[in-house]
């Protein structure tokens, strides 16, 4: 007699098919790929295994962190919107947010722990050696608290506390939003000059965050479906257009917010971050912010979103992948813009815009951070899959 | 009464748009009174979860006020002894024996710099050799060091019997977020040690046993003066306090309050 293989209480069966399990050994592949190199530049030091340099300490590394760091928060913000402030339209996506936000913010902690030299000591002085003037170590912290919460609420979800789901949902918000503005706080000390200063750059991170949150859980409900070879439920699709209508209007701010900035740099008194701005206007940066960053990163997807009038399902798809890659690059573009100008322009040697170009191990780790996150999600749809649809809470 | 039944009459309206999830004003072009205030406490709830993460980036700033205890360009020194440094750039002759007597007496690696000579040429007049200039930089020691400020583990800090900027190499994490903060570029990340360095004045290998930054000591050309501002008989002190208006520190408008000083002359 054939035994009947048995079921985790959330895991989805339909999903144990040849093609996830392969697409999850890829990714997980690609995620041992990003931790050798990241194991390698420890090893090698990273001013010879990543293009940084004492001038240009960051780079493409720490911009991972800035983009899955502040997307945990956005998805975090996306599942209490859904599930705690009654945005009934996006209740369905609450579980399958909770959970990205998560496995967006271990992402964010491989490439964390892929930036600094030695992990172990941030792990033990962190903890014994705090320092409360730090905008590093409450940005760690509330980051930390955050996925905590995000655990918790997810347990209480799936044991049927609502709830309580609810409460660890709002502290998890505050304290998200408290991560992203220190993390803020610190690009804008970092950038010498900057380009955005204070309050301008909590609110492009923030907008950033909710765009980069809700572009990911459309992309991934959309995958969800496509991977189980369903037709989305009439609730799950107003949730996903709900989302995209969020995403519009984030990427409207921060068009808005871009332009603002970019004119008023240049009028007025003289504003030192004029020549950080010009390195993204018509320097070696131009190619990122005029055709990565605005064309592929807002405009695009504006206009998808825009064509079908936020009907079509697929181009909310395209929209929002073109978004997340956006995203990305104006991470990118705002840790390395604020580096590459020379602290003293006027002595040599000063050569121009100082140089950074990532280097292959700097890549692959940022690469295998990605895979995390594809086989976190994965994994999450196979085993906790049942969690991520969504029943209709009784009155 | 009539009040009374029009009360009645909303809330029992408000009571089926609950039951029907709020969605009966879709057919018409006004909100229902509860939608309207499930709006509005939508936003305010919001609001307030923006603003409790608002108010918990403020926390890093609150112990920052401590820091006020820095001195302008010049005035009271709040470290006893209150070491500094004064440098006559314009004496400089871009030799290097400051930067090799530095480098090698702590060991630097060609990665690597504790103390640097920029250069810029200056035009002075037609048909003439434009002039070489060089400016010696080195770790200011700042009053209100944003390295100190940004070190999310106390790794570096302000030694409070001297007030010269110290590392603790077993507990630098090497996130780099003081390099990057440094308005000088004073810090380098040592791949030896795992940990970043920089310029101490000589604080570990000659400051304790009496002697002079290895700098001062070495330059043939007098370019650096080092001395202790809280002592009365200082030469370094007096000099400063004398020609108060002359001296200069490198950006300002960063707002560390330095503690190398430089001066023509």
């Amino acid at each position: 007699m054939q035994q009947r293989k048995k079921y985790g209480v959330l895991e989805d069966p339909s999903l144990s098919t040849p093609v996830v399990k392969k697409a999850t050994l890829v990714s997980l592949g690609l995620m041992l790929v990003g931790i050798t190199a990241a194991a390698f530049a420890a090893m090698r030091g990273q001013q010879f295994a990543y293009g940084v340099s004492r001038e240009v300490p960051w780079g493409i590394v720490v911009a991972g962190f800035a983009f899955l760091a502040p997307m945990a928060t956005g998805l975090c913000l996306v599942a209490v919107l859904g599930r705690a402030f009654g945005v009934a339209a996006l209740a369905p996506l609450g579980g399958r947010a909770i959970y990205l936000s998560m496995v967006s913010f271990v992402a964010a902690v491989m490439l964390a722990c892929a930036t600094v030299d030695s992990p172990v000591n941030m792990l033990i002085f962190n903890a014994t050696s705090p320092n409360l003037t730090s905008n590093v170590w409450w940005m760690s912290t509330l980051y930390g608290i955050m996925t905590g919460c995000m655990l918790f609420a997810f347990a209480f979800l799936v044991g049927g506390s609502a709830q309580a789901a609810r409460n660890m949902g709002i502290v998890g918000a505050v304290a998200g939003i408290g991560a992203n503005n220190n993390l803020g706080a610190l690009l804008t000390v970092a950038a010498d000059p900057p380009i955005w200063y204070g309050v301008q750059l909590l609110v492009l991170l923030l907008a950033s965050a909710v765009l980069s949150g809700c572009a990911l859980i459309v992309v991934a409900s959309i995958a969800a479906y496509r991977l189980r070879q369903r037709r989305m439920d009439k609730d799950t699709t107003a949730a996903v257009h709900a989302a995209a209508t969020i995403m519009a209007l984030m990427l409207a701010v921060l068009l808005v917010v871009n332009v603002a900035r970019f004119t008023t740099i240049f009028t007025g008194e003289p504003d030192p971050g004029a020549v950080a701005a010009l390195a993204l206007l018509k320097g070696p940066l131009a190619f990122n912010f005029w055709f990565l960053e605005i064309g592929l990163g807002l405009l695009l997807p504006l206009v998808l979103l825009g064509i079908t009038r936020l009907r079509n399902t697929d181009f909310m798809g395209l929209a929002a992948v073109s978004a997340l890659f956006g995203c990305f690059v104006q991470r990118y573009d705002v840790i390395v813009a604020g580096r590459i100008v020379p602290r003293f322009a006027d002595w040599l040697p000063a050569p121009g815009y100082l140089h950074y170009r990532p280097s292959v191990v700097e890549l692959l780790v940022v690469l295998g951070s990605f895979g995390l996150l594809v086989a976190g999600f994965l994994v999450g749809e196979r085993f906790f899959g049942k969690a991520f649809f969504f029943r209709k809470e009784s009155p | 009464m009539l009040l009374q039944k029009k009360v009645q009459s909303v809330r029992g309206e408000e009571k089926a748009d609950g039951a029907t999830g709020g969605h009966k004003a879709d057919a018409g072009a006004t909100l229902s009174s509860c939608q309207r205030r499930a709006f509005l406490s939508l936003g305010l709830r919001l609001g307030a979860v923006c603003l409790g993460g608002g108010l918990l980036s403020l926390l890093p700033a609150g112990p920052a006020a401590a820091e006020t205890l820095g001195t302008g360009v010049l005035g009271s020194y709040p470290f006893k002894p209150h070491y500094a440094m004064l440098v006559y750039a314009d004496r400089c002759t871009g030799c290097g024996a400051c930067v090799r007597e530095c480098h090698s007496l702590h060991d630097v690696p060609s990665y690597g710099l504790r103390l640097q000579i920029l250069e810029r040429q200056r035009a002075v007049g037609d048909g003439m050799a434009a002039e070489l200039l060089h400016l010696p930089l080195l770790c200011n020691q700042c009053n209100r060091p944003p390295c100190v400020r940004t070190c999310p583990t106390r790794a570096l800090y302000k030694d409070p019997a001297s007030g010269i900027v110290l590392v603790d190499e077993s507990m630098c994490i090497g996130c780099r977020a003081c390099m990057s903060v440094c308005p000088y570029g004073a810090l380098y990340y040592r791949q030896e040690t795992r940990s970043v360095d920089k310029c101490d004045f000589c604080y570990r290998s000659r400051l304790n046993g009496g002697r002079q930054p290895a700098c001062a000591e070495v330059c043939p050309a007098e370019v650096f003066y080092f001395g202790d501002l809280a002592d009365e008989g200082s030469l370094v002190r007096n000099i400063l306090r004398q020609q108060e208006g002359a001296v200069t520190v490198v950006r300002p408008e960063r707002g560390t309050m330095p503690n190398v000083f430089y001066m023509k002359g």
